[in-house]
């Protein structure tokens, strides 16, 4: 499996999980591992933008994990927030390109609920909404990459497009202890608030996601598919149900404030 | 009114100009300066479709690379509209940074400078996919496909839509697809039933600058003539930019039928 953002606190715990899962996982980030991974494969610094950089990572790999269109706003200058764009919507493009070249057909691409957030809070937003992102990267990134990404899963000119699931997450707890993590100090899962996604969470969205891309490759219906991982509280803004019901997605309940 | 364009030296910016050069104040702006012509005005035989400026004059040029966000923000100021024209087509890397990354600091001048009016231009998108589709409107679902051009294209008009939906911006967005001199008097290569003459383009620019505000934050258009294939239309920008097409090619998508054939179809019970 190709991890893309792999050095990020998301990435690297879903590095983590997989690779305890016994896949052999190549993570790549545009930054380096802030501690060493823990039991992955291997890990490449460089630029998804660089194709140069992208054809040798995906030698062997049969699967995409592409979680830098999260990552790339929380490790590039916030004062040149296009170029943060570029390097989520071109890295995407250069990624695919050679994904669909060398015969990748699955990937789960990570993206952020935060898209949905302009709509007003007494709204049952789900997938069916349109995105209205603000211009701000930590929301137009992903959301480009999205955009960029679905093209490839229904472009009539490519022999054989990927299969891909989006995730969209929740903003992730800080709370955590899994690996790489650089934000502030860890609290105990306890103080998690209500409106935020625990890691652990995330991390089984992605394992259900791939699941489902290694049980279902789309021979037929839409390639693109797209889950709102959320919150779990009752409370929380948004829902999971439908990757509950697609994707058997059932993360534990953890304890909460 | 003082308006900025941003990729002037295309001849779509050619056409612009040539409309708004009467009664607006012009500022120039492209990353080729103007002592050096457009590709097209050095192929002769393109160079001889380059629209016509029948009342040109000089204005102000203000060298800006749109990738650079300080270039852009520095040419915007005092202006009171943007019009956005700024291109880079094949270029695998050129056009995320200039189609994308470009619209994206435009949208930024026009918010840091209060400016509201912009005028952002594009292709069609919403041609490759629909090819055996008719009755297509602006409104359908952009499917650019995984080509650099209309993908990059496509991005920013979304960047664009995000910043006008959300910073109180008017934008108007003209897509075009062919170009065409209205004097031609075939088809040219190229040509298709999404087609506009100079003329036409550069009135869909005065139309769009001087338009009362839109129901949309965003409000897209196509920009096409009147054909009868009815796969495109212009009814929108009739309506709400009350812009009307005035080149219509009539001998374009008409075959000559000769009289004999003609009668004998009557005869035949035939219209």
């Amino acid at each position: 499996m190709l991890l893309t953002g792999g050095a990020s606190r998301l990435g690297s715990a879903v590095g983590a999980a997989l690779a305890a899962g016994g896949h052999a996982v190549r993570g790549t980030d545009t930054v380096p591992l802030t501690e060493p991974a823990s039991g992955w494969g291997e890990f490449r610094q460089g630029a998804l933008t660089d194709p140069d950089f992208v054809a040798p990572l995906l030698e062997g790999v049969q699967v995409i994990v592409h979680l830098a269109p999260l990552a790339l706003p929380e490790t590039m200058p916030a004062n040149a927030p296009a170029e943060i764009l570029d390097a989520a919507a071109r890295g995407t493009h250069v990624l695919l390109t050679a994904a669909t070249e060398q015969g990748v057909r699955r990937v789960v691409q990570g993206s952020t609920l935060a898209v949905m957030d302009a709509y007003p809070d007494d709204l049952e937003v789900d997938e069916q909404w349109r995105p209205r992102p603000r211009p701000h990267p930590a929301e137009m990134a992903p959301y480009l990459a999205e955009l960029t990404a679905r093209e490839f899963t229904r472009d009539v000119q490519l022999k054989a497009p990927p299969s891909i699931i989006c995730l969209r997450f929740a903003r992730l707890a800080v709370a955590s202890g899994n690996g790489g993590e650089t934000g502030p100090p860890a609290a105990p899962e306890s103080s998690v608030p209500l409106s935020d996604l625990p890691l652990t969470d995330a991390v089984h969205a992605v394992q259900r996601a791939l699941d489902a891309l290694e049980k279902d490759l789309r021979q037929r219906g839409h390639r693109w598919q797209v889950y709102h991982i959320a919150a779990p509280a009752p409370e929380a803004r948004y829902t999971s149900a439908l990757a509950r019901q697609a994707l058997g997605y059932a993360a534990p309940e953890s304890p909460r404030s | 009114m003082k308006i900025v364009l941003y990729g002037a030296g295309g001849p779509v910016a050619a056409a612009a100009i040539a409309e708004l050069e009467r009664d607006h104040t012009l500022r120039l702006t492209d990353v080729r300066p103007p002592n050096e012509p457009h590709p097209h005005q050095q192929d002769p035989a393109r160079a001889d479709r380059w629209p016509a400026r029948p009342h040109a004059r000089e204005h102000e040029f203000v060298p800006v690379d749109v990738t650079k966000p300080d270039e852009v923000l520095r040419a915007a100021a005092g202006m009171d509209a943007i019009i956005n024209l700024s291109v880079v087509r094949p270029d695998p890397v050129l056009s995320f940074r200039v189609n994308m990354m470009g619209a994206y600091h435009v949208m930024q001048a026009a918010v840091a400078q209060g400016i509201k009016r912009v005028v952002h231009t594009g292709p069609e998108v919403i041609i490759g996919h629909y090819w055996h589709d008719f009755d297509v409107t602006v409104e359908a679902p952009p499917r650019p496909g995984t080509g650099y051009y209309l993908l990059t294209k496509y991005l920013g008009q979304e960047a664009v839509r995000s910043f006008a939906e959300t910073q109180g911006l008017e934008v108007i967005a003209l897509y075009f697809h062919v170009f065409q001199p209205a004097e031609a008097t075939e088809r040219l290569p190229g040509a298709s039933p999404f087609l506009v003459s100079w003329g036409d383009t550069g009135r869909a620019f005065r139309a769009a600058v001087e338009a009362p505000p839109m129901p949309h934050a965003y409000e897209p258009f196509i920009i096409t003539t009147d054909l009868p294939q009815g796969k495109f239309n212009a009814e929108k920008a009739k309506r709400l930019l009350a812009w009307e097409p005035r080149d219509i090619f009539p001998g374009h998508w008409r075959r000559h039928v000769p009289r004999a054939s003609a009668e004998h179809r009557r005869s035949a019970g035939g219209p």
